[in-house]
């Protein structure tokens, strides 16, 4: 086989997030099938290079190639790897949820804000190293949380406003617009921009809890200058991925962030005082149904899948 | 005009390999040339289309591909499953439908004999 074909083919292969098993397969199934190709046109009197030219027009796009099959195979797919897609797109959102009722209850536990803060600092860290490592394996599945965590921080902009103004329902209502038209988006409008309404509603459904925190003294200027630049550069790259690489397995993964976010809203909007640890009752459904759902969802997935196997 | 036919087209390649299918088990280039071939070279599938049409049929379990050795070559052969015949069996007759329910309006005549079609009454 030409160096021509073998470099296609190497360029398909190339950086194609699926199974190596798959990818074997799929290497010598296209190598069987343009070999048999090139020996037709051969026969016919074609020389090498016209053939291979030949070949490579008919098969048509590689990056399109590419980027099906990833769509197919890989990325955001819930069929491959299942497990360890429902463990690993829980545990964020787990630990953000923790952190939420850590800074509600620091205070009753004997703690001053720094301790919730270091560990927010530090969730954010992780979050954004697994983020980085995820992009770098083609952004399976199981990572899409672990980057929406890491835009928590873009919210911290609408707290430093709020906390200014002393308004604090504005943020929160400013989030819920938003919100509320990036569902719209996502199912009224064409692919493209499905992909910036899923990263709207991705980042603000994870950004509406921390409206909460416009009393806080947490806000300091400069530490949201540098979260604001981390958090925008986040944000264009799950962009340009969702625009790329959007599959319905994403809207199942949102919908656990709406779920969240509704249960939210609800404390938002509910009648207590949140550092006051009061109305235990809002805490409790606002925190522990979120967190239900969040962990079932990709486990009912995962139990389908197995049960149809 | 070009691209809404492509579209067209493009919509109903995997219908055209599931039937193709049904016949007899192929693998990715002769399902290739078997449908130049049948159409009249009307419908050309990029060969990039066809692998990733295939690769989601199997996926999806409608065809079930194997390693076979014949005539001296390795090639994936491509078999249709029981689900992939009931999935043929219902886009032929959504097909059928879609066809019957099209064409008076392809052919204007047709409403108006269906319409005064008196004799259909006795």
């Amino acid at each position: 086989m030409g160096d021509g074909i073998k470099n296609f083919i190497e360029g398909i292969l190339k950086e194609l997030d699926i199974d190596d098993e798959k990818k074997k397969d799929l290497e010598k199934e296209l190598m069987e099938n343009f070999e048999e190709e090139k020996d037709e046109l051969l026969k016919m009197g074609i020389k090498e290079e016209e053939a291979e030219r030949r070949i490579l027009e008919r098969f048509g796009d590689q990056e399109k190639f590419k980027r099906r099959l990833l769509f197919i195979h890989g990325f955001g797919r819930f069929s491959d790897n299942s497990f360890k897609n429902g463990i690993f797109s829980s545990i964020p959102v787990f630990l953000g949820t923790l952190l939420i009722l850590l800074y509600s209850t620091f205070h009753l536990l004997g703690f001053t804000i720094e301790i919730p803060n270091i560990i927010s600092t530090l969730l954010f860290g992780l979050s954004l190293l697994i983020s980085i490592f995820a992009f770098s394996k083609g952004f399976p599945a199981w990572s899409f949380p672990w980057a929406g965590i890491t835009f928590v921080y873009l919210a911290q902009i609408f707290l430093f406003f709020s906390s200014i103004s002393k308004l604090y329902l504005i943020p929160a209502i400013i989030f819920s617009l938003l919100f509320l038209l990036s569902i719209y988006t996502i199912f009224k409008l064409s692919n493209f921009k499905k992909g910036l309404g899923l990263t709207l509603l991705f980042i603000l459904s994870l950004s509406i809890p921390f409206a909460f925190y416009g009393s806080d003294e947490m806000v300091l200027k400069y530490k949201i200058l540098f979260q604001i630049t981390i958090g925008l550069f986040a944000t264009l790259f799950t962009f340009l991925l969702l625009y790329f690489r959007l599959r319905l397995s994403y809207l199942l993964s949102v919908l656990g962030f709406i779920l969240y976010t509704f249960s939210y809203l609800y404390i938002i909007l509910s009648p207590h005082t949140f550092a006051g640890g009061e109305n235990i009752l809002y805490l409790f459904l606002g925190y522990s149904i979120p967190i239900l759902l969040l962990i079932s969802i990709p486990f009912y997935f995962f139990l389908r899948e197995r049960v149809s196997d | 005009m070009e691209r809404y036919f492509r579209e067209l087209k493009r919509g109903s390649t995997k219908m055209i390999i599931l039937s193709l299918l049904e016949r007899k088990e192929m693998y990715g280039y002769q399902i290739s040339k078997e449908v130049r071939k049948i159409s009249g070279d009307y419908f050309r599938v990029p060969e990039g289309a066809l692998y990733t049409a295939l690769h989601s049929l199997e996926k999806e379990e409608y065809i079930e591909g194997r390693w076979e050795e014949r005539d001296g070559r390795q090639r994936k052969y491509y078999f249709i499953t029981k689900r992939g015949r009931n999935l043929l069996k219902k886009a032929k007759k959504e097909w059928e439908l879609f066809i019957d329910r099209l064409s008076p309006f392809l052919k204007p005549g047709e409403i108006l004999s269906k319409k005064f079609s008196f004799e259909k009454l006795f």
